[in-house]
């Protein structure tokens, strides 16, 4: 997760998935968001320096992919929390109760939508709609989505992450 | 009370509907072999238009028509897209789909291939759907295992490859153009229409844009033909519709029902009532993007006419349920915050429109609101309606208008008294119900 970026470019392996991903699509400048998904994954972020790189490598503009990587959520040009904590906040988790909960994830926390713990092991970020309104609050944290969460639940659920 | 009848989602709650072999045991695959050996792709187009199977991504195009739409010829590379950015509030069903029942999604793509003699198919899935991009991509290797996938698939000289793609958080890049932008590794800004996906999609080349739950009715309507497809649900809406009902009901959930169903039917049969058993207030019937009903206008079919006639539409089958201890305006600002927040910003009437609709209705919600800041909301909305590029500024202004339209004299309260209805101080949540 927290890998550094020029031991992440030296990494053979990582080269042969980029190597990979670059081959996956009919044009090559469609692996970007995929390229710019692993870094994230591996590094956190995708700062300026993967940035040259994947530009060099898929034959597009350093611009282009700096305004890619500002343009979706996903993507952070400085490094976040070892977990991203995103709290989902629109209309049908709000009316399953996602606002109590996430005061409760501020005050746990100690952070407020944004920021990150002073140990760098959580960002909490909020976001919109993440598509299982039948199960709210749901909340992300990296990759793996849990629904219907209570206070109690998160308290949990962090406690046994490392 | 009409039951559920299980064509999409006959699959789901079964074990092991991700791996080929037991969905094919199941008949998944026997529709396609159907359409590749004994059809010919114009029979296979002259099926899906017969049936009228309509888009269920939002608009309700028919998806045979648009099909139809696409450059015949050898010498043309034509694409499809599968849209699986699903992020419209309240719709949760092509989720679903994609995590118990890929192979369906992907039957239901490659036999639109075949149709239209198209090279390949892009799935775009939302970047925050990491488990059912990785299900799909399993899916789709197994599909190529088996040879449903590749160079000249079951020896109909179709050679056909799908390509599983992440988003990466940005709700506008369901908008067909924005998807094509973002699949070319670009910033989701909609492109200005004309020229058409049809004409001019995916690299530039023909593109055809269909919803996961629209790929997935092909199988059956081509098993057994549009007319049995006819005989179910509504005459503007054929077939069955997966319908996702959250917010505030005890049995919040996806029910794969005919579009003549009643709003009242799918919200105190299926869903089982209101949660809190309190009084039902309000609901918005086809996503957040549609205008919204009140407690009084449930008792319509969820087709298009049903919906019309009291001044909605069907959109993307997402039902979000409100009791009466819901405050509108909150509500109201929840939503406009988010198409703010997702406003790509190329368009100012969207840009500058949806970010006055939030200041708007959060001031309101604080007590700050000034008198005429109703009438604001309308002609803000009104400003917006029709003149940017894509439908996202529409989508903000229909909520906006209609919370307004059905809800006046709690915005007005608002502004007045400078405070919510005693009843909706305390709001009902999982946690108090
Ligand atoms: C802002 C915006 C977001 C959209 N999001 C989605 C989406 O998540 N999924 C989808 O299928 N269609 C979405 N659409 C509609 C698509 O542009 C397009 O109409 C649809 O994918 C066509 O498929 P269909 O004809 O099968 O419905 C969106 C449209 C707009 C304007
Ligand atoms: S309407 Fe809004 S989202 Fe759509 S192109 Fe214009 S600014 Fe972007």
């Amino acid at each position: 997760m927290s890998r550094d970026i020029r031991e992440l470019l030296a990494d053979k392996e990582f080269q042969r998935k980029m190597e990979k991903l670059a081959g996956l699509y009919p044009e090559e400048r469609s692996a970007l968001l995929a390229a710019l998904h692993l870094c994230e994954s591996e590094t956190g972020c995708c700062g300026e320096e993967f940035q040259e790189y994947i530009a060099g490598k898929l034959g597009i503009p350093r611009a282009s992919v700096k305004g890619v990587v500002t343009f979706y959520e996903m993507f952070h040009e400085k490094p976040r929390g070892k977990y991203l904590v995103q709290v989902c906040r629109t209309l049908p988790c709000m009316l399953a109760g996602a606002e109590i909960l996430l005061d409760h994830i501020c005050g746990k926390l100690g952070i407020r939508p944004g920021g990150t713990t002073k140990d760098g092991k959580f960002t909490l970020v909020t976001v919109e709609c993440l598509a299982c309104c039948d199960r709210g609050p749901s909340l992300m944290i990296n990759d793996t989505l849990y629904t219907g969460i209570t206070p109690e639940g998160f308290d949990k659920v962090i406690k046994e992450l490392d | 009370m009409a039951g559920e009848l299980k064509v999409l989602t006959a699959n789901l709650g079964m074990k092991g509907t991700t791996e080929i072999d037991a969905v094919m045991r199941r008949g998944a695959y026997e529709a396609l072999i159907k359409a590749m050996t004994r059809m010919t792709p114009d029979q296979v187009l002259g099926e899906v238009k017969a049936a009228n199977l309509k888009g269920r991504g939002g608009a309700g195009f028919p998806a045979g028509l648009k099909w139809s739409f696409l450059p015949k010829g050898k010498d043309k590379t034509r694409y499809l897209v599968c849209n699986a950015d699903e992020s419209e509030p309240g719709t949760f069903k092509d989720r679903l789909l994609i995590e118990n029942d890929p192979h369906k999604v992907l039957e239901g793509i490659i036999i639109a291939g075949y149709a239209t003699q198209s090279a390949g198919c892009f799935i775009y899935i939302r970047g925050e759907m990491p488990q059912g991009a990785r299900v799909l991509q399993r899916a789709v290797n197994q599909a190529y295992d088996r040879h449903f996938l590749g160079k000249n698939i079951l020896g109909s000289g179709l050679d056909f490859d799908i390509w599983v793609a992440r988003g990466a958080g940005a709700y506008i890049c369901g908008e067909e153009t924005a998807l094509m932008n973002s699949l070319e590794g670009k910033r989701g800004e909609p492109r200005i229409k004309p020229p058409f996906p049809a004409g001019y999609g995916v690299y530039g080349k023909p593109s055809n844009i269909n919803n996961v739950e629209t790929y997935a009715n092909v199988p059956a309507i081509i098993e057994k033909g549009a007319d049995w497809y006819n005989s179910i649900g509504s005459a503007d809406t054929p077939g069955t519709r997966l319908f996702g009902v959250c917010g505030h009901v005890k049995n919040p959930g996806l029910f794969e029902l005919p579009s003549t169903v009643t709003l009242r039917e799918l919200i105190y049969g299926h869903a089982g009532g209101i949660l809190g058993d309190r009084k039902l207030k309000a609901v918005i019937p086809g996503g957040s993007s549609v205008p919204v009903l009140r407690a009084d206008q449930i008792d319509v079919t969820m087709d298009s006419a049903g919906l019309k006639a009291v001044g909605s539409m069907p959109g993307s089958g997402g039902v979000i349920v409100m009791n009466d201890s819901v405050c509108m305006v909150r509500a109201l600002h929840n939503l406009m915050r988010f198409y703010a927040h997702e406003s790509c910003g190329q368009c100012t009437p969207c840009r500058e429109g949806t970010h006055w609709l939030e200041l708007l209705s959060g001031a309101i919600e604080r007590g700050e609101g000034r008198e005429g800041d109703a009438d604001k909301i309308l002609s803000l909305s009104k400003n917006i309606m029709g003149r940017t590029i894509c439908p996202l500024g529409d989508a903000a202004a229909m909520p906006a208008e209609s919370f307004v339209r059905q809800f006046r004299e709690e915005f007005e309260f608002h502004i007045r008294e400078k405070r919510c209805l005693p009843e909706t101080m305390r709001m009902t949540t999982i946690y108090s119900a």
